[in-house]
C-alpha cells in the first residue's frame, strides 16, 4: 500500500488531495495495536477494533477508486493534448467565401490568361473548407497534387504534359514488352504440359532437337530454362492461339502439326527462327499487335509485312521508343531499321499500342504466311539483340512482375465496377496505368488498394498519362499508409484517442466486445482515404 | 477457458469465425451470401478486415456468429493475423477453378499454427463450384486432402448459394461440440490479479463478518 502511495506521490500530479491521502495512508500502520488489544480485552474492544478495520477498509477502497479515477483523468488529458497537437491552427479562418469551396466562378476569377493567379494557400483553404466543384476537378487536381505549378503558363504546362506523356509511353512500352516475354514463357510451359500429355510422338522429336539448337541460347535466356528450350513450333503454337485457359484442348493437336513442319526447316535454322519469332512478336506487338501467326517460323519478314502494310506509324514509333528506352526494346529498333521508310513517324503509336497490349487475350493470328527463307537474313543481328535484351532482366524480376500483373488483373476487374465509367476499355486503361506504376516500383510491388486510389483520378482526367503522373504524386502522399509504411499505426492510435475523448460510451462498448479498440476495422478507411 | 466464458453470455453463444484464403477466391462473397443472402459480382477487394454478424439457431441453441473477412493479399497479413487469436472457427477458402489457391492451403494452415491460436475447428470451402466447366481442382483430390488433415470440406458457390449455409451450420455444430468438450474438461478458474486484490478480498470477508456481529 505504501509503495503504491509513494508511486502516486512521485507522479507529476499536483492536487490538494494529496495530503489527505497521506493521512489515510498512515492509518493502516496503527492496525497491529488494536489487534493486540483484542486478545486481552472483551467484546467491547473487539467491536472497537472491528470498527477501526472497517474504517481502514473504507479509506482503502476510496483511495483506490480515487487513484483509478485520477489515472484515468491523467490519461485522458494526455490524449487530449496529443490530439490537439495534431490540429493545424493555420487552416482556420472559414468565412462565407471559403465555405462555398472552389466553385466554377471562383476558379475563373483566379485563373486568367492561362495562368493561375493565386497561391497554394488560398486554393488549399478554399478546397479544405468547401471542396472543389465537380466540373473543374480535372483542372484543379493537378495543382493540388503538385503536377502543375502555381503560376505556370499555359505553354509551360503543355510542354510539361508532353514530356511526361512521352515518359509514360516509354515506360508503357518497356513493361508491355516484358509482359509479352512473360506470356510467352507461361504459354510455353502450358504447351509443354499439353504436349507431354497429348502428342507424344512429335514431342519427342522436338525435345531431341531442342537441346542441340540451344546451347547459345540458354545462357542468355530471359526466363526459366523452359523458355530457352522452346522450339519455334511450340512458341508459335501457344502464341498464335492465344486464348489461354479458355480453349486449351481444341489446340492440342496443333503442336504436333507444327513440330513436324518445324522439323522440315534446315537444322541450323531452327534456333534462329525461334529468335526471329520472338523478336518479331515484340516488334509487332509494341508497334501494333500483329502477333506471329500459327506458322512455324514467323519472321521479321512477316512483321515487316504487317508493320509496313497496316501500321507504318507503329513501326516508326517503336523505333522512337527504342532510342530512349533500354536494351530490350532495342531489338525492335533493328526491325524498324530494316523497314526503312517508317522510322521516325512517331505519332501516337504507344498510345495505340497500349490499347492493344492491354487486351491480354486479343493476340490472334493474322494469318500471314511466312517465308522461312527470310529468316536467315535477320539471324545474326537478332542473336545479338536477344542476348542484349535478355541480359537486362533477371528471372526474379520477371517472376516478381508476373506475380504483380496477376494481382493487378484480379483487382482491376473488381475495382469500382458499380461506376458506369469503368467499361472494358477504361478498365484496360486502369490496368495499364497500374502496371506502369508497379513496373517503376517493383521493390514494393502492387498492394491492394492502389487501384482504388487510382480510379478516381482516371475518371476525372480520362487521360492515361496524366492520371499516371498524378497517381505517382498521390502515392507519394499515401505510400506511408500502405503496409510497408508506418503511418497506419499512428492512424489507429489517433482514432482510438478520438473515440475515447469524443464518445467514451462507444469506447466502453468497443472495449467490452472483445476489445476492438485497436481499430483495425478502420484500416480500409485510412488506406483508401475514406473512399469506401 | 477465457474464450469459453466469453462466448456464452445470456444463453447465447458468441462465436468468432475467421475467413482466410488466397486473393479473389470469394471470401467476401461467401460472407455476404451467408450473412445477407446476396451475391454481388462487383464486390471490391477487401482491404484489411471486414466483418458481419449473423444469428442463427441450431439444435435449440441461439448462436451469434461474428464473421471476420480478411484480405487475401499477404501484405495485409500483419493486420489479419491479429484476428487469428481468439477465433473459434476458421474457414479456409480456395477457388476450385484455380489450382494454386488449393495448393496454398497448407501455407495458410502453417500460418495459423505460427500464431498459436486456440481454435480447434477448421473447415475447408472449395468455392466457385458453379463454374464446373473451369474446374481445376478435382473433387477427389480435395476431399482426400481434407480427410487427411481432419477437416470437413464443402464445395460451395457464393454465387448460387449452394452449400454455403450447410457448411456454416456444420461449422457451428462443431464449434458447439468443441465448446462443450472444453467446458467439461475445464478446471476451476484460478484467482488472478495482484496480491493486493487478494488481500482486499480477505478483508472484505472480515467486513461481512463484522456486519453480522454488529
Amino acid at each position: 500500500f505504501d509503495s503504491d502511495l509513494n508511486l502516486w506521490a512521485t507522479s507529476k500530479l499536483k492536487l490538494p488531495r494529496k495530503k489527505k491521502l497521506r493521512k489515510l495512508a498512515d492509518r493502516p500502520k496503527s492496525r497491529p495495536a488494536p489487534q493486540r488489544l483484542v486478545k486481552k480485552q472483551g467484546a467491547a474492544i473487539t467491536r472497537a477494533c472491528l470498527e477501526t478495520v472497517c474504517q481502514t477498509m473504507k479509506s482503502q477502497i476510496m483511495y483506490r477508486a480515487l487513484k483509478g479515477w485520477l489515472s484515468h483523468v491523467r490519461h485522458l488529458s494526455t490524449v487530449r493534448e496529443h490530439l490537439s497537437s495534431l490540429v493545424q491552427s493555420t487552416v482556420a479562418g472559414d468565412d462565407d467565401i471559403t465555405r462555398q469551396g472552389l466553385t466554377r466562378e471562383k476558379w475563373s476569377e483566379l485563373y486568367q490568361d492561362g495562368k493561375l493567379c493565386s497561391d497554394e494557400e488560398e486554393i488549399s483553404k478554399l478546397v479544405y473548407h468547401g471542396g472543389v466543384d465537380q466540373e473543374i476537378r480535372h483542372l484543379v487536381w493537378p495543382y493540388l497534387l503538385g503536377f502543375h505549378k502555381y503560376g505556370s503558363t499555359h505553354e509551360e504546362r503543355e510542354h510539361e504534359d508532353n514530356v511526361r506523356a512521352h515518359e509514360y509511353k516509354k515506360l508503357l512500352a518497356e513493361w508491355t514488352n516484358v509482359e509479352i516475354l512473360l506470356r510467352q514463357r507461361t504459354r510455353v510451359s502450358e504447351t509443354d504440359r499439353d504436349s507431354t500429355a497429348d502428342s507424344v510422338g512429335s514431342k519427342e522429336d522436338e525435345f531431341n532437337e531442342t537441346p542441340e539448337n540451344d546451347p547459345n541460347d540458354t545462357k542468355n535466356d530471359i526466363g526459366s530454362p523452359d523458355s530457352g528450350n522452346v522450339s519455334n513450333g511450340k512458341l508459335t503454337n501457344g502464341y498464335g492461339h492465344n486464348d489461354p485457359g479458355e480453349s486449351d484442348h481444341p489446340h492440342n493437336g496443333t503442336p504436333g502439326e507444327n513440330h513436324s513442319r518445324h522439323n522440315d526447316t534446315p537444322g541450323e535454322n531452327s534456333p534462329k527462327s525461334e529468335l526471329d519469332n520472338e523478336s518479331g512478336c515484340y516488334d509487332c506487338e509494341t508497334g501494333k499487335l500483329c502477333s506471329p501467326a500459327d506458322e512455324n517460323s514467323p519472321t521479321c519478314e512477316k512483321c515487316h509485312l504487317c508493320n509496313g502494310g497496316s501500321s507504318g506509324d507503329h513501326v516508326g514509333s517503336s523505333g522512337d521508343h527504342v532510342g530512349s528506352s533500354g536494351d530490350h526494346v532495342g531489338s525492335s529498333g533493328d526491325h524498324v531499321g530494316s523497314s526503312g521508310d517508317h522510322v521516325g513517324s512517331s505519332g501516337d503509336h504507344v498510345g495505340s499500342s497500349g490499347d492493344h497490349v492491354g487486351m491480354t487475350n486479343g493476340y490472334h493470328s493474322n494469318g500471314v504466311d511466312n517465308n522461312v527463307g527470310e529468316t536467315k537474313q535477320c539471324t545474326c543481328q537478332k542473336d545479338d539483340r536477344r542476348s542484349r535484351r535478355l541480359s537486362s532482366y533477371s528471372d526474379d524480376l520477371l517472376d516478381n512482375f508476373g506475380l504483380n500483373i496477376h494481382r493487378i488483373d484480379k483487382d482491376v476487374l473488381r475495382c469500382d465496377r458499380n461506376y458506369p465509367y469503368f467499361n472494358h476499355e477504361n478498365l484496360e486503361k486502369l490496368r495499364r496505368i497500374m502496371c506502369t506504376y508497379v513496373w517503376t516500383t517493383l521493390d514494393v510491388g502492387y498492394v491492394q488498394g492502389m487501384c482504388d486510389l487510382l480510379a478516381p483520378l482516371l475518371v476525372i482526367f480520362d487521360d492515361e498519362a496524366k492520371s499516371y503522373d498524378c497517381f505517382v504524386l498521390l502515392m507519394k502522399r499515401m505510400d506511408h499508409n500502405f503496409p510497408h509504411g508506418e503511418n497506419m499505426d499512428k492512424h489507429f492510435v489517433n482514432m482510438r484517442s478520438l473515440i475515447q475523448i469524443l464518445d467514451p460510451e462507444l469506447f466502453e462498448v468497443m472495449q467490452q466486445n472483445g476489445d476492438l479498440t485497436h481499430c483495425y476495422f478502420c484500416y480500409r478507411w485510412f488506406l483508401l482515404d475514406f473512399k469506401r | 477457458m477465457d474464450q469459453n466464458q466469453n462466448c456464452h453470455k445470456n444463453n447465447e453463444f458468441l462465436f468468432k469465425v475467421l475467413i482466410i484464403g488466397d486473393v479473389a477466391v470469394g471470401k467476401s462473397s461467401i460472407m455476404k451470401r451467408f450473412a445477407e443472402n446476396v451475391f454481388d459480382r462487383k464486390y471490391g477487394s477487401t482491404i484489411g478486415v471486414d466483418f458481419k454478424t449473423k444469428k442463427l439457431k441450431l439444435g435449440g441453441k441461439a448462436v451469434k456468429l461474428q464473421i471476420w473477412d480478411t484480405a487475401g493479399h499477404e501484405r495485409f497479413r500483419s493486420i489479419t493475423s491479429a484476428f487469428y487469436r481468439g477465433a473459434h472457427g476458421i474457414v479456409l477458402v480456395y477457388d476450385v477453378t484455380r489450382m494454386e489457391t488449393f495448393t496454398n492451403i497448407p501455407k495458410w494452415l502453417q500460418e495459423l499454427d505460427l500464431q498459436d491460436y486456440n481454435c480447434t475447428v477448421k473447415i475447408l470451402f472449395g468455392n466457385k463450384s458453379d463454374l464446373s466447366s473451369e474446374r481445376d481442382v478435382p473433387r477427389e483430390t480435395a476431399f482426400k486432402y481434407a480427410d487427411s488433415n481432419n477437416m470437413f470440406l464443402f464445395e460451395t458457390s457464393a454465387k448460387t448459394g449452394n452449400s454455403v449455409n450447410e457448411a456454416f451450420e456444420h461449422l457451428v455444430s462443431r464449434m458447439l461440440v468443441a465448446f462443450h468438450e472444453a467446458e467439461s474438461t475445464a478446471t476451476k478458474p484460478i484467482l488472478s490479479g495482484d496480491l493486493s486484490t487478494c488481500i482486499l478480498s480477505e478483508q472484505e470477508k472480515i467486513i461481512a463478518g463484522s456486519g453480522c456481529s454488529c
